[in-house]
């Protein structure tokens, strides 16, 4: 009997042994074989038309971080005096108090879109050069996707923040920077833009002026303003660059968190708790420029907004898929006043200001019509109030009224409470001192990062 | 492919029966009959499991008690018999060949009823043998005579260390969790296993169409009705051989089986309410007026009265959900019914059931919406009425054939129709919940609030929308699942047992929204309608093969080999059409004006190899050596294969003779074992990817690129080893069972979801490495006794508590040999040497300093940094069961109270509407306590806030389930017809006895591992009544 069951034992001890070579590599491999059709495997996009994809890819993450998302442009608004709360959602209600924190899940967002344009920029730049190196206006489209992103960060955040690199496929996190060394990085890809994008044809221009725009705008931040009216003036008051929209390829935000969401109410100079100071009567003024409809106090018309408490104040510049522009000549002239108003040259400034609303301008979906001209400020004091108010209505929600409130701080000597809304916050509380955004607490996950340098402007 | 699979599963076929057949001679055999019967009462005992020790030859008796053993080897062998409820007997038999041999056994009825048979892995196999605590839920008995609505009912407080959260809506699924947290990043759900082959039991409901939160369940689509008993393998020490995914622990399922005899009909039908007696937020509101402006009303905060900034006129409140105008709170109810039908000759046995089950959740239109709806002229549909219902049929048919004395086969298949709807809920704008809630507190129009919505219509205290517009949106989704598995045992001689089971759980399932034209709440564009139409095909099979030689080399030795190979295959498919901006009446997606689609594959393979060697020694003693191994699709590529060892020993200490004969204990098992498992990744978790985006540039939609996931092809499973030890004792004439068990159990090559920076601008937020290791270690004890045995009185006990302590060991070094810091969340951080999903906050200090009786901003000071402030899963875990049974057992009362505590619950509702909203209790009641007022200005007034007083400590005592049954007298049996049956009322989430400030302890949506009990339901209560017959 035993010797029966020993043979049986090894017979089955054999029979494994036989299974298991016969589930060899060949066979478990079939069994195991997922190919998944949702994943597109890099390898399949190792030639020129995929770069040419990931550059449109690059550009889509632009438009994210500019009218297609909650970004800068619209939480830089919020921050200052564009765009109020009209929310309950404290992320948007504190950032209108100007106290954010850092878990600010929204914020969190903004910055991490900002640093996607950054690495989807990258990532079509390292493909372009490999498999699609001309036209250069392609890459220098991307330079200018990447400086425009810096720029944004360095203009939004506080100083100290890391430009981390995850291109290849590989985190390599980079350490803290001021905001200067930020623009001047954004300089130099500004310049690259430039550079490559030399052509005469209608994109490479489109391009080349987008830089040119750009680069005016980043050495305003680095306070160099006779470069600035340099780099810009080429570039005609006609241009712009603009995001476009469509039912199925995205909405315009603006419209989104606005008319749709009813988030977002239009900033005034007063409303239920009084008058706010520093703010521009943005609804109140019925300037052609920022067309709205709806008032801060009273019974508005156009009702109550998301939170069902703060009157609702709809934009009427922007529809659900209005183009925005990024960059315009508009923004060129108002570097150029700039740089006069900085040279002392009041009266060019004005001269350039007024040239403006001479005649008509597109805003994109729409067009101002011909305004008076501005009065002579009695002193340079009241020229520089002038010129940021006006270019406050000229730029309205295009990300550049919290970088000029900072430079009022920065370069022309006011102080936060001189430039930034203050006052009783119509939602509870005082309008507090916040003059960036802190980098998100997720950053921490960033071994070399510890937390903002400072705050300061 | 296809070659290579029939190529394997041949050489499995051959292979196996070769081992038998390799046997150069047979030992010539016969055959053992008899009969099982009670000892007291005389009475055939059914369902008897017989077994011949030693070899692979076992039976069950029918039902007159009688059994037959074939096939069985001339000679001396000892005959064990197991029934549940009885206490197991051995007789030795000498058997001579080709004659047939009569044994009889009459069993002892067992004081404490206990489950002595288990399924393992490998087979069933007799409690006493294994190494490792096994929790058996009898759910035949229970679903008769408890308040058991769905699978998670069967759960919940049922056995030590497993921690149920209930769903608390109509449909939602419930979160399961045994032993703690294991896992980081991956699913810490158990896996399912059914008759045999896995289940499908994914708690994530990929594709489901959001509401806010709350998600239904495939677990709850099982029939309760229709399982004999669920056993839930703990973790890793025990699930082994069920190999990668099941290092959460396994959910046994066995379904009913046919039992021999004539048919057998049970009829059943249950009808109840379903009402939710929660205490939802009460909005307050302070009104009164700036110094300035006394004429000007304006809403005061408590901070604002502190400081002087606002004067108090008067107060108002106002509770939306108990007001009968504005209430959507409104009783539901319950029916169900079913019939089963069982029997059956000893070759061929037979279950049939069928089942219809309807459930209306506690919420309906309001008085006020109703008014509003009659106002317009709108049709009120039923789906508006009554958002959250469900509509249940399960039809099950299990035959079970003794094709000739050595091949048994079953086949299980079980078809379920469903069809559940949800209403916009928990964290959602368009929640009714968040609507209810954030209003001002009061009803016409007063400061901030005009009365009137964008429609027009009367809000009654509603924030923006209300209840006729919320309800409109319909979100259903229906299912149509097959689950089907086949078993075969063969024994082709006595010692050796060969088991293929082969099985399919498919789920065909329709999710589908709907807001038609000019209907829905009038947020963004949901007024211009749209449709939703998500239809998925979620399939897994699964194929068993394996086979266990019985080996006695020695009286006093019994060996068993068994081996085998595991297969299942996991796909999902779905398309995802929506379509917007509807034309009047128009209701599919193909009507919208803007169509959108999506796809989404899902796909997942396992292929396993297992081998395990039992020893029992004189039949007290028995060691298990085991290993399996697996593949899966989901491994990195330069990862090919994981092992996992598994050692266990169980030792009837008292039946040895060294062991002191104490009057007081019947039987004492010292066991202990030890096993690894794992969790596969995710299925793509392993491949760097690009992602297609649509774009518009140029007023042209263009597609483009960009990078997804980063890819870690060093991907592996998670590698959890367990180590557990315990023993079980019967005391006191077997009055008292007593289970202890400790449990150490590491993740090691945890995965981790290391969160990316932002700075480094990949489009995913983490990338998935086998970085860090989690401990989780605790204590499991079960006490069942018989208090008191009498004619008219008998009063039985259970408790059982389970203690868990975890802890984050390390989260490993990066590849450049760095250190991985803490993963920091905003509220919630992985820190090493702190539990997993530990609360990390900013402490806060208050005082009343100015005895005002308010609480300024300037009296609360916050902490900058941030300290570790407890954990967020409950500690300790206690459940009493009592039942009291009177007047000779015609009448049983029975009731479960469970207990939970040792952690800290994110009252993240109270926290959300007191930062966020205009009334909260905190912020705008008067009579708001000192702590309370503290706790809101910390987490709103202050510049740097803090949600630490939301973080509540948590202990609380639920009464969990009450049950009356009464037995049927004969005579009214015969009066309906019937040989006998029993009435039950039970009732279900009866009282909560807690300080937490929330709605509830358990209110929850989701099924992630930190609660969410955001905007959400409290568990609702039931009231059933049940008649259960029998003919």
């Amino acid at each position: 009997m035993l010797s029966i069951l020993h043979r049986i034992r090894r017979a089955a001890a054999l029979g494994a042994a036989a299974f298991s070579l016969g589930a060899c590599d060949s066979i478990t491999d079939s069994l195991l074989d997922a190919p998944d059709p949702d994943i597109i495997n890099p390898a399949d996009a190792a030639n020129a038309e995929s770069a040419d994809a990931l550059r449109v890819g690059a550009v889509a993450r632009l438009r994210n971080i500019t009218a297609g998302g909650e970004g800068a442009w619209m939480l830089g608004g919020l921050l200052t005096d564009e765009w109020k709360s009209s929310d309950t959602f404290s992320q948007r209600n504190e950032t209108d108090q100007r106290r954010v924190q850092e878990s600010n899940g929204n914020v969190q967002t903004m910055y991490r879109e900002l640093h996607r344009a950054r690495n989807s920029a990258r990532e079509a730049l390292n493909a372009l050069t490999k498999y699609k190196p001309t036209p250069t206006a392609n890459l220098g489209q991307m330079y200018f996707v990447l400086g425009f992103a810096e720029m944004t960060l360095a203009e939004s955040f506080c100083n100290g923040q890391p430009l981390s690199d995850a291109s290849t496929g590989e985190v390599i996190y980079g350490n803290p920077r001021t905001n200067q060394e930020i623009f001047a990085i954004a300089l130099a890809h500004f310049d690259s833009a430039l550079t490559l994008s030399s052509a005469a044809d209608a994109f490479a221009t489109s391009v080349r002026h987008s830089a040119a725009v750009s680069k005016g705008r980043v050495l305003i931040d680095m306070n160099r303003h006779a470069d600035a009216a340099t780099a810009v003036s080429g570039v005609p008051t006609t241009f712009m660059n603009i995001a476009t929209f469509s039912l199925t390829g995205g909405n315009n935000q603006i419209w989104a968190l606005n008319a749709s969401a009813k988030r977002w109410t239009v900033g005034d100079s007063f409303d239920v708790s009084g008058l706010i100071r520093n703010a521009i009567p943005f609804a109140s003024s019925k300037d052609p420029r920022v067309p709205s409809t709806g008032t801060a106090t009273g019974t508005s018309p156009a009702g109550r907004g998301f939170d069902n408490s703060t009157n609702f104040i709809i934009l009427n510049t922007f529809g659900r898929t209005d183009p925005t522009p990024i960059v315009s000549g508009l923004d060129a002239r108002l570097i150029e006043a700039e740089a006069l108003l900085k040279a002392n040259d009041d009266a060019g400034m004005l001269a350039k200001l007024n040239a403006l609303r001479a005649a008509p301008q597109s805003l994109g979906p729409i067009s101002t019509p011909v305004m008076t001209s501005l009065p002579a400020p009695a002193n340079h004091d009241q020229a520089i109030t002038l010129f940021f108010r006006e270019k406050a209505f000229w730029t309205f929600s295009r990300g550049q009224r919290l970088p000029d409130l900072q430079r009022l701080i920065r370069q022309y000597g006011r102080t936060e409470d001189q430039v930034f809304p203050k006052g009783t916050f119509f939602k509870g509380g005082q309008y507090e001192s916040d003059v960036n955004f802190p980098v998100t607490i997720d950053e921490l996950n960033n071994p070399n990062f510890k937390a903002c340098a400072n705050r300061s402007a | 492919m296809a070659s290579h699979v029939r190529r394997l599963l041949w050489s499995l076929l051959v292979a196996l029966p070769a081992v038998a057949l390799g046997s150069a001679a047979q030992a010539q055999q016969t055959t053992v009959t008899g009969r099982v019967t009670a000892r007291e009462s005389g009475e055939a005992l059914t369902d008897v499991r017989v077994i011949v020790l030693g070899t692979s030859l076992f039976t069950v008796t029918n039902a007159e008690g009688r059994y037959t053993l074939r096939g069985v080897p001339a000679g001396t062998h000892t005959i064990r018999t197991i029934r549940v409820g009885f206490v197991e007997q051995k007789k030795p038999v000498t058997v001579v060949a080709g004659q047939s041999v009569a044994l009889d056994f009459m069993l002892d009825p067992a004081v404490v009823v206990l489950q002595q048979v288990v399924t393992t892995a490998t087979g069933a196999q007799r409690r006493v043998e294994l190494g490792n605590a096994v929790a058996t839920v009898e759910v035949a008995s229970k679903v008769e005579s408890a308040p058991v609505k769905n699978f998670g009912d069967l759960l919940t407080a049922k056995a030590a260390g497993v921690q149920v959260i209930p769903g608390t809506m109509t449909g939602a699924g419930a979160r399961v969790r045994i032993r703690g947290t294991s896992s980081l990043s991956l699913t810490n759900d158990p896996i399912y296993v059914i008759d045999g082959v896995r289940m499908m039991s994914q708690s994530n409901c990929n594709g489901c169409i959001g509401v806010g939160g709350t998600i239904p369940s495939r677990v709850n689509d099982i029939n309760p009705d229709e399982i004999e008993s669920i056993e839930v393998v703990k973790g890793p020490s025990a699930a082994t051989l069920y190999g990668t995914d099941a290092a959460n622990g396994v959910i046994v399922i066995n379904t009913k089986k046919g039992r021999a005899g004539r048919a057998v009909w049970s009829v059943f039908g249950e009808r109840g309410i379903v009402d939710d007696n929660n205490d939802y937020p009460t909005v307050y509101a302070i009104l009164g007026h700036a110094p300035a402006t006394p004429t000007t009303a304006r809403r005061c905060f408590l901070t604002q009265i502190a400081d002087g900034s606002c004067i108090k006129d008067s107060t108002t409140s106002l509770n939306i959900f108990s007001d009968p105008e504005t209430s959507p709170i409104k009783a539901g109810w319950r029916t169900q019914a079913g019939a089963q039908v069982s029997g059956g000759s000893d070759a061929i046995r037979y279950f049939i059931s069928g089942d219809l089950e309807n459930e209306v959740g506690p919420f309906a239109l309001p008085e006020m919406s109703v008014r509003r709806l009659d106002s317009i002229g709108t049709k009120i549909r039923d789906e508006w009425d009554r958002p959250n219902a469900l509509d249940k049929q399960s039809y099950r048919g299990n035959i079970n054939a003794a094709v000739n004395p050595k091949l048994d086969m079953s086949v299980q298949s079980n078809f379920i129709k469903l069809r559940q709807r949800l209403p916009q809920v928990d964290n959602n704008v368009n929640s009714f919940f968040y609507n209810g809630t954030v209003g001002p507190g009061f009803k016409t129009a007063g400061p901030g609030y005009t009365g009137i919505g964008t429609l027009g219509q009367p809000l009654r205290g509603w924030a923006g929308f209300t209840p006729a517009e919320i309800f409109q949106t319909e979100t259903s989704q229906d299912v149509h699942r097959f689950l089907g598995s086949s078993n075969i045992d063969w024994r082709p001689i006595s010692f050796l047992q060969t088991r293929a089971d082969v099985g399919v759980d498919f789920t065909g399932r329709n999710d589908f929204r709907l807001c038609r034209f000019a209907q829905c709440a009038d947020f963004g564009t949901n007024r211009l309608g749209a449709a939703r139409d998500v239809r998925s095909n979620l399939r897994s099979i699964t194929a068993n093969l394996h086979a266990t030689a019985n080996f006695s080399p020695r009286a006093w030795l019994g060996l068993k080999t068994t081996g085998g190979v595991q297969y299942v295959d996991y796909n999902e498919n779905r398309n995802d059409a929506q379509g917007s901006q509807l034309p009047p009446g128009a209701q599919t997606p193909a009507d919208g004006t803007i169509p959108l689609v999506g796809s989404e594959t899902v796909l997942q393979k396992t292929f396993g190899i297992f081998a395990e060697e039992q020893a029992a020694l004189n039949d007290r003693l028995f060691l298990t050596a085991a290993v399996r191994t697996d593949q899966n699709s989901a491994f990195g590529t330069n990862f090919q294969r994981v092992f996992y060892p598994k050692f266990a020993l169980s030792w009837i200490m008292s039946d040895e003779g060294f062991f002191p004969k104490l009057g007081w204990l019947g039987e004492f098992r010292l066991r202990s074992s030890y096993g690894e498992s794992g969790v596969q990744p995710g299925p793509n978790d392993a491949a760097r990817s690009l992602e297609a985006i649509v774009t518009n540039i140029g007023n042209l939609d263009v597609g483009g690129l960009r990078s997804n996931r980063l890819g870690n092809a060093e991907l592996r499973p998670e590698n959890s080893k367990e180590f557990e030890v315990g023993f079980d004792t019967r005391m006191f004439g077997d009055r008292v069972n007593f289970e202890a068990t400790y449990y150490r159990k590491t993740s090691e090559d945890a995965l981790i979801n290391q969160t990316i920076a932002p700075s480094a601008g990949t489009q995913v937020t983490n990338i998935r490495r086998n970085l860090g290791a989690i401990r989780n270690s605790g204590y499991e004890g079960l006490v069942t006794t018989q208090i008191l045995s009498k004619r008219n009185l008998a009063w039985d006990l259970s408790i059982s508590a389970s203690h868990n302590s975890n802890k984050l060991l390390t989260l490993g070094v990066d590849a450049a040999g760095r250190t991985v810091p803490p993963i920091i969340g905003a509220t919630i951080r992985q820190v090493p040497g702190y539990p997993v999903n530990g609360a990390w906050l900013r402490k806060y200090s208050w005082s009343d300093a100015n005895k005002d009786g308010l609480i300024a901003v300037s009296e609360v000071k916050v902490d900058t940094g941030f300290t570790f402030a407890g954990y967020t899963q409950p500690r300790l875990e206690l459940t009493f069961t009592n039942g009291l049974d009177l007047l000779n057992h015609r009448i049983r009362l029975q009731a479960l109270i469970d207990h939970k505590s040792g952690y800290r619950l994110s009252n993240t509702e109270q926290s959300f509407l007191c930062q966020q909203s205009v009334g909260c209790n905190d912020i705008s009641n008067p009579n708001a306590p000192l702590w309370r007022q503290a706790r809101a200005v910390a987490n709103r007034f202050v510049p740097v806030v803090t949600p630490e007083g939301y973080f509540e400590d948590m202990n609380w005592w639920r009464i969990r389930e009450v049950s009356l049954i009464y037995q049927l007298h004969s005579r009214v049996a015969e009066l309906l017809r019937s040989s006998g049956g029993n009435i039950t009322f039970a009732a279900r989430n009866l009282k909560v006895f807690t300080d937490y400030t929330g709605v509830d302890p358990e209110a929850n949506y989701g099924q992630s591992d930190t609660q969410n009990t955001l905007l959400t339901a409290g568990p609702p209560s039931y009231f059933t009544l049940r008649l259960n017959l029998r003919y």
